[in-house]
């Protein structure tokens, strides 16, 4: 007796939405482009572009849009019409080259990802593998495919919208994944070309973590602290993770530049043709904005249309804007009189772009190989030991296949680090800031839990921009610390006479179990790598390099001017400076 | 032969009673040589029988040391009461001024040396009253009045044998007594250890203070990402990272080759342990203006020898005044200052009392250096998850009682490479964060402390990671976390690198000055060039 009152509640409630729904079903015919929307009246138009009015709603969702009754109406209707599965019947109505465009890009194809995990855990020869996402499956199995079919391949333009928990759910569903806002539930979502950096960045918070680190955010060691009310930090990942503030990058503290500000159409959605890596994708590098040449926009041209659909960004024929490295015109970056001003895609409020001085800092020809991020990062996420853990007893789901599978696959680490970001040579021959990515000590469980495999280890390392800019780093702090050089944290000495190194790690990797080589170690002494990286090219530094910077690691400290006279012919001084020993140093005490 | 005679001896200086003992305790150790007693005069109650089985376990036990070692060791036990192994006075009274519950004094210890520690109220509402009940179930397992935790490398005894007797990192005594044998709590042997050993020091000193530092250990982080199935079983409760160690365990010495006598020396009114040392580093080595002690150093043959414990012989490496490092402008720096390799680097202690039987909440984060608590609140879980309601409780180590409730702890991040200088004496020294924020919910669920700062402080100490080559000079030179100005004025929680005023009249941190001098180029920038290049 006691639930009968709302046994009682509950039913009435039930009639009267039952009441409600009936009365909704008797519906007429509404005037507009179909009849989708006698039932669906409330929809709002989707964007300025795509409004319902003209284009109805089965022009997206297909169904049939000529009969009244629901059961007919509904039939065919697809619910996120840009999935990449069928947006070519639906998007790709009017859009059929960008489709075209985005199926060969890298964040469809995945194939950076795919080609470096299967080199560095030695499944290929090369990271240059042509091998994506639709072609994994004609792949011979192994188990970094099965690693990366359970751990990745949640993050990808043909991952279904909705399928998975919490912020895996809204990733995906191609075009939607980054031009869909859900501001209302209740509401049809949005289109946009205004991408707000969540978009980004509910996917890339993970690996080299940019879409953090940008916005001054470390994934912590997973204390959640600083407790709040009685609960663990409110400073929160998704998947149970926590972060604290670090910096955050210029753009974003002095300018809050939202990601799309800087990566264009073309470096995100790709050039119709597939590509190995994200380097050969992306287009836009900081001299296109800071020591631009530009272009005049001509009528009826691309970046007009961009404007127009910015809605926010002024921009007319004739007008002057910044051409990125790969030919596309930044619509947003435009010289107006002396001044380069950049419009912020989010609102179009102006910021004026300062340019890269000519000053002997950036002119020095000794740093005309350094890549700006090498200077000017300020500290870069380092995840030292990827510990992979495979329990074959347990069962995982496969995010390509959407099948529960055997083999469960558990991540763990060693150490985590943000400061002093290391430096070695990038694919394209600049020095720039490397990182761990991924060290990976692999163990293998079998079905009734022993331990099988243990500790096969591919240290991995790779080299790409933290998006942490900032204030250049002091000299000091790449020519003399042994971290930055490569040889991680230890006791660095240079035997002068004999032109050796000698390095003794910190970190004692044969007593942790961990291999031979410490983890922050990328470099011997004789410069030879120890760890691998994700490109072909790209390396630590090497024994010419290491000693080209670490011959004026004692001078730095006080000619801490590029325009001192030193440096005009470095070497020559070097050795007047040995001869002598130090004697016409203006600092040296003999 | 030697054995057996002292078996007879055993049997013939003994009573009666003493077989019935062996009887079942056959085969066990005889303790050494100067300790030949029968069982009973040391086992056994004066007003007790041994045929009842009235037996004390553990003579040593400060209830009953008196009783028993009193008879020959009277000054030592007196001694050894009010050292700081016994009174805890150093770790109780620090923190309870941090808390703000007391002047910086003296005044209680965890025995009866000094006041004993009191108990929290049963509902403390602010830091200062809940501090006791903190220090009683988080910290104050490790002195040698209470068994540690039951945990691998935890288990010691208590009195004269939490040193003098080698208990094995499981607890498992593994002699000849076969009534004894495999049984878990109890001394590897029936031996006494005239010099403790390494092993019986570090069931206490591990984790994140002076000790397993000396073997390159560096506990890890506490989340379940970091548990990784590569490496070595738990010890004191956590998973180690393996830095460099110290060269002098490298060499073979062990603890007590330097901390000898005075580890048991009466230091009732010290609450500093840093001051309670006997020994510097100079005494073997030289100094400035120093030579080494001849009570620990001999001179043979124009040499400086130091003899071990263990009986090994080594030449003492002296102080060397011509070189750059060693040059008269560091004659205030700390020999550890710049020898160490790392040390430890806490940045942020957010403790957590949660009363209420929440375990979900922490579910990562079940292991923190606490085998105890750690089995607890696993089991504690997973019967919940079945239905099964547990309370949460854990032990008060001074009363012995249960308690309700569990002390949870966290960083904020932790760093072997950064060492910030404090000055001690009037010498610079490597300073460790303890920068305490408490909250404390009961439980209903009611958040009575939320999240508050504590005094907090950077106290100087000595890392044991010593290395022949010191660190470099931009370890502290130049470099703006040694300095005290930490690394960045951005960043939220950056600011816990900016240390806190010292404790003791006799500590501080670096004044305006010392910092430009360290801050300046042009002066170290001469000194730099000539030990880089060493013309």
């Amino acid at each position: 007796m006691k639930y009968a009152k709302y046994i009682l509640t509950i039913v009435i409630v039930i009639l009267i939405l039952l009441a409600f729904i009936i009365q909704k079903k008797r519906t007429h015919y509404v005037r507009g482009k179909d009849m989708c929307i006698s039932c669906h009246k409330e929809e709002r138009d989707v964007s300025k572009s795509h409004p319902k009015s003209i284009m109805g709603c089965s022009t997206c969702h297909l169904g049939n849009p000529y009969v009244l009754n629901k059961k007919e109406a509904c039939r065919g209707v697809i619910k996120h019409p840009s999935d990449l599965s069928v947006c070519e019947e639906t998007c790709g109505d009017c859009h059929k080259d960008l489709i075209e465009d985005v199926k060969n890009s890298l964040m469809a194809t995945n194939r950076g990802i795919i080609s470096s995990l299967l080199y560095q855990w030695g499944f290929s020869p090369s990271p240059d593998k042509e091998i994506d996402i639709d072609t994994l499956k004609n792949e011979k199995k192994n188990i970094a495919i099965d690693h990366f079919n359970k751990m990745c391949a949640s993050c990808h333009l043909w991952k279904k919208l909705g399928i998975g928990k919490g912020e895996i759910g809204t990733r995906g569903g191609g075009c939607a994944d980054c031009h869909l806002i859900n501001d209302d539930r209740k509401k049809h979502p949005l289109l946009t070309t205004r991408i707000p950096s969540e978009n980004c960045t509910k996917c890339h918070n993970r690996s080299d973590r940019t879409g953090l680190s940008y916005f001054g955010k470390f994934e912590s060691e997973g204390y959640g602290t600083p407790y709040e009310n009685g609960h663990l930090s409110s400073n929160r990942l998704s998947g149970g993770r926590f972060f604290y503030h670090l910096p955050s990058d210029i753009h974003w503290s002095k300018a809050k530049m939202d990601c799309i500000d800087c990566h264009t159409m073309k470096g995100v959605m790709g050039w119709g043709s597939r590509k190995n890596h994200l380097e050969a994708q992306e287009e836009i590098q900081c001299k296109d904005c800071h020591s631009p040449h530009f272009q005049e926009v001509e009528k009826d041209t691309l970046p007009l249309t961009l404007s127009f659909l910015n809605e926010k960004v002024p921009l007319k024929a004739g007008d002057m804007v910044a051409v990125a490295s790969r030919g596309s015109l930044l619509y947003n970056v435009k010289k107006v009189k002396d001044k380069v001003i950049l419009y912020r895609k989010r609102d179009g409020k102006p910021i004026e772009i300062k340019l890269m001085k000519k000053n002997a800092y950036h002119t020095a020809s000794y740093h005309k190989n350094l890549s700006c991020s090498a200077c000017h990062s300020r500290w870069i996420p380092q995840c030292y030991g990827c510990h992979e853990v495979l329990f074959k007893g347990s069962k995982q789901k496969n995010w390509l296949t959407q099948k529960i599978e055997e083999g469960r696959w558990v991540e763990l680490r060693s150490y985590l680090r943000f400061a002093y970001p290391q430096l070695g040579v990038g694919e394209n021959g600049k020095i720039m800031p490397i990182a761990p990515g991924c060290q990976t000590y692999l163990s293998v469980f079998d079905k009734d839990y022993n331990l099988k495999q243990k500790n096969i280890i591919h240290l991995g390392i790779a080299a790409f921009d933290p998006h942490t800019t900032g204030k250049s780093r002091p000299c000091i702090e790449c020519h003399s610390y042994p971290k930055t050089l490569g040889f991680g944290e230890g006791s660095l000495s240079f035997d002068f006479k004999n032109n050796t190194f000698n390095f003794r790690p910190l970190y004692d990797a044969k007593k942790s179990h961990l291999g031979n080589v410490a983890l922050d170690q990328m470099v011997d002494e004789e410069g030879k790598p120890l760890q691998i990286t994700s490109r072909l090219h790209a390396r630590p530094l090497n024994k010419k390099e290491l000693l080209r910077m670490w011959k004026p690691s004692a001078c730095v400290v006080c000619h801490d001017r590029y325009d001192d006279k030193i440096y005009k012919d470095f070497d020559r001084s070097f050795k007047m400076f040995i001869r002598e020993k130090g004697k016409r140093c203006s600092g040296s005490p003999y | 032969m030697f054995w057996l005679t002292i078996l007879i001896t055993v049997l013939l200086s003994s009573s009666s009673l003493a077989g019935d003992c062996l009887s079942c305790h056959k085969g066990i150790e005889t303790i050494d040589k100067t300790h030949n007693f029968s069982c009973e005069s040391c086992h056994v109650l004066p007003d007790k029988e041994a045929s009842k089985h009235e037996v004390i376990e553990n003579p040593s036990d400060p209830k009953y040391v008196s009783t028993f070692c009193g008879k020959c060791h009277q000054r030592e036990i007196k001694e050894v009461k009010n050292s700081l192994h016994s009174t805890c006075s150093g770790i109780i009274n620090q923190t309870r001024y941090l808390f703000g519950a007391q002047t910086l004094s003296p005044l209680y210890s965890a025995n009866e040396a000094l006041k004993k520690i009191p108990e929290s109220p049963e509902k403390p509402s602010s830091n200062k009253e809940i501090v006791d009940d903190f220090l009683r179930r988080a910290c104050l397992k490790c002195h040698i009045n209470v068994k540690g935790e039951k945990g691998r490398g935890l288990y010691h005894s208590t009195g004269c044998c939490a040193c003098h007797m080698e208990t094995d990192n499981d607890g498992i005594y593994k002699g000849k007594d076969s009534t004894m044998l495999g049984k878990v709590g109890y001394p590897k042997y029936h031996k006494f250890m005239k010099h403790p050993s390494d092993k019986s020091c570090l069931h206490c000193h591990n984790k994140r203070a002076v000790g397993t530092d000396y073997y390159g250990m560096y506990p890890h982080d506490y989340s379940h990402e970091y548990r990784s199935p590569v490496g070595e079983e738990k010890i004191y409760g956590i998973d180690f990272h393996h830095l460099t160690s110290d060269i002098h365990q490298k060499l073979g010495l062990s603890c007590v080759d330097c901390h000898r006598r005075e580890i048991m020396k009466n230091n009732k009114d010290t609450m500093d342990e840093l001051t309670a040392v006997g020994i510097s580093c100079e005494d073997c080595h030289g100094g400035y203006n120093k030579k080494p002690n001849k009570k620990y150093v001999k001179i043979i043959n124009k040499k400086y020898i130091y003899t071990s414990v263990k009986g090994k012989r080594y030449t003492l490496h002296l102080f060397n005044k011509d070189i750059v490092p060693h040059y008269a402008f560091h004659k205030d720096v700390s020999c550890s200052a710049c020898h160490s390799a790392w040390n430890y680097g806490d940045y942020g202690f957010y403790i957590f009392r949660d009363d209420t039987d929440n375990y979900t909440m922490w579910k990562n984060l079940f292991t923190s250096g606490d085998p105890e608590i750690e089995t607890f609140l696993k089991n504690a879980w997973e019967n919940q998850k079945k239905g099964i309601k547990v309370k949460p409780m854990s032990k008060d180590y001074i009363s012995g009682r249960m308690e309700k409730g569990i002390w949870h702890h966290g960083f904020m991040f932790r760093r072997w490479e950064w060492g910030i200088l404090v000055k001690h004496n009037g010498k610079y020294l490597i300073g460790r964060p303890f920068q305490y924020v408490v909250t404390y919910k009961d439980e209903n669920k009611k958040v009575v402390i939320n999240n508050e700062n504590t005094k907090w402080t950077t106290m100087p100490y000595i890392p044991h990671t010593t290395t022949l080559k010191g660190r470099d000079c931009l370890s502290c030179h130049l470099n703006s976390v040694a300095s005290g100005n930490g690394l960045w004025k951005e960043g939220k929680e950056m600011k816990l690198l900016i240390p806190s005023k010292p404790l003791f009249n006799y500590n501080r941190l670096l004044t305006k000055q010392e910092k430009q001098k360290l801050l300046n180029k042009e002066e170290f920038g001469k000194y730099y060039l000539l030990y880089k290049f060493k013309f």
